[in-house]
């Protein structure tokens, strides 16, 4: 090996590496605060839905262990501590930007049934390049309506019975009870879940894919 | 503000240009390096000429100032630029069988292809090799998927695994680089070829 004229270029280069290494130690952190926002991408996100995802497509990714995701719950430290979702991290509003949510997994927001603070905050998120941003449909009353508590309508057909039959496995694992043909229980008895108050009636639970409408 | 791609500066079709030229360079230099031979690349594990790793952790901390001060002057978004999932124990176990083949063939996939271009034979029968393997795995895939899948970490990077600065990382890599080109000359000196070894 030729080792006399490289080795001068090469300890220049070898301290302007330290020297950049050394600066990398006090720079700290590449990614900025500053966002830079497409329009058109996030227009385009909304418009082919892709930022939602259903309570009982989520229930199965909790279920299936999926590590590919961090839960954010939106609303205060109070109603967090009394119940929040298997998993969910508590992060407000205000704390969202500051806060070092990975950009590399998917990241769902919930809140209650109101979908305007998720919303808030799903366009801060994608606004800070994240692009991965899923909301909770419906939040955390339609997760209530169709993963803890589901119930059947006297009216469902065999399918909606099939997904029924299912649900009432998955809401078991969540530590609520499925509550039969249009049932008037109410699940706020259930250990560990207080005030939580099962809707009466309701569809059986879809299984997952288009989110279904709802008045909320 | 890079990506180039991400951020849709330009489209599918002149991406497929701009990674033809951007291979063909980076082949031409991998050649220039002297990763398109097999003996050389395989003398580096007989600690006998240690170009392979110098070249590499060059190219790896020039890459990573690079990407690190582009991040840092607000010039790239780092979170786009994508990285594979971690799947901490198959990912151990397939680097193993890639590090075993690469002492025993002399090469590694890419150096592989390079080698072929200048019209070696050896290589030639490393590529075959790759896709009979490549189509034997696929037929296995179904009875180890579970082990495949296993350990799955998400895209994580060290940073972020540690809750630590990405700087800190940085300053560790050059330091870590600089201890191997230095640990590097005195292995060479030490066991590499002396003059009159024919090489």
């Amino acid at each position: 090996m030729a080792i006399n004229l490289p080795k001068t270029i090469n300890s220049k280069l070898a301290a302007l590496a330290v020297v950049l290494g050394v600066i990398a130690l006090f720079v700290g952190n590449p990614m900025k605060n500053n966002a830079k926002v497409n329009l058109y991408e996030i227009s385009q996100k909304i418009e082919e839905s892709k930022s939602k995802v259903s309570p009982e497509t989520l229930a199965e990714w909790i279920i299936a262990q999926k590590a590919d995701f961090a839960l954010v719950d939106l609303r205060d430290e109070k109603q967090f501590n009394e119940y929040h979702i298997t998993q969910a991290e508590n992060i407000q509003l205000q704390k969202l930007i500051k806060s070092n949510l990975p950009k590399t997994q998917k990241i769902i927001l919930y809140s209650d049934n109101d979908g305007f603070v998720s919303a808030q905050a799903w366009f801060l998120l994608i606004s800070k390049n994240y692009n991965n941003v899923y909301v909770l449909d419906g939040g955390l009353d339609k997760w209530k309506k169709n993963v803890l508590f589901p119930s059947l309508s006297a009216t469902a057909n065999s399918e909606e019975k099939a997904k029924f039959e299912k649900m009432k496995e998955v809401c078991k694992f969540f530590g609520g009870m499925a509550l039969g043909v249009d049932s008037t229980n109410s699940g706020a008895s259930v250990a560990g879940m207080p005030k939580l108050t099962a809707p009466a009636g309701g569809g059986a639970a879809p299984k997952s894919g288009k989110p279904k409408k709802e008045g909320c | 503000m890079s990506p180039f791609y991400k951020f849709g500066y330009f489209g599918d079709e002149a991406s497929f240009i701009i990674a033809f030229i951007t291979g063909i360079g980076f082949g031409f230099f991998l050649e220039k390096g002297g990763f398109g031979s097999g003996n050389k690349l395989a003398a580096q594990f007989y600690f006998k000429d240690l170009t392979v790793f110098k070249v590499m952790f060059t190219a790896i901390i020039t890459a990573m100032l690079g990407i690190f001060f582009l991040g840092a002057f607000g010039l790239m978004d780092i979170s786009m630029v994508y990285t594979t999932d971690t799947f901490m124990i198959p990912q151990i176990v397939g680097g193993l069988l890639l590090g075993l083949g690469f002492v025993v063939g002399g090469y590694c996939p890419g150096t592989s292809i390079v080698s072929c271009s200048i019209g070696r034979i050896d290589p030639i029968f490393y590529v075959i090799g790759i896709f009979v393997g490549i189509f034997i795995y696929g037929e296995v895939y179904p009875f180890i998927s579970g082990f495949a899948n296993s350990t799955p970490m998400g895209r994580i990077t060290i940073p972020e695994y540690f809750n630590i600065s990405y700087g800190i990382i940085v300053f560790l890599v050059v330091l870590m680089a600089i201890g191997g080109f230095i640990g590097s000359e005195w292995v060479e000196k030490k066991y590499g070829y002396k003059k009159g070894d024919g090489k």
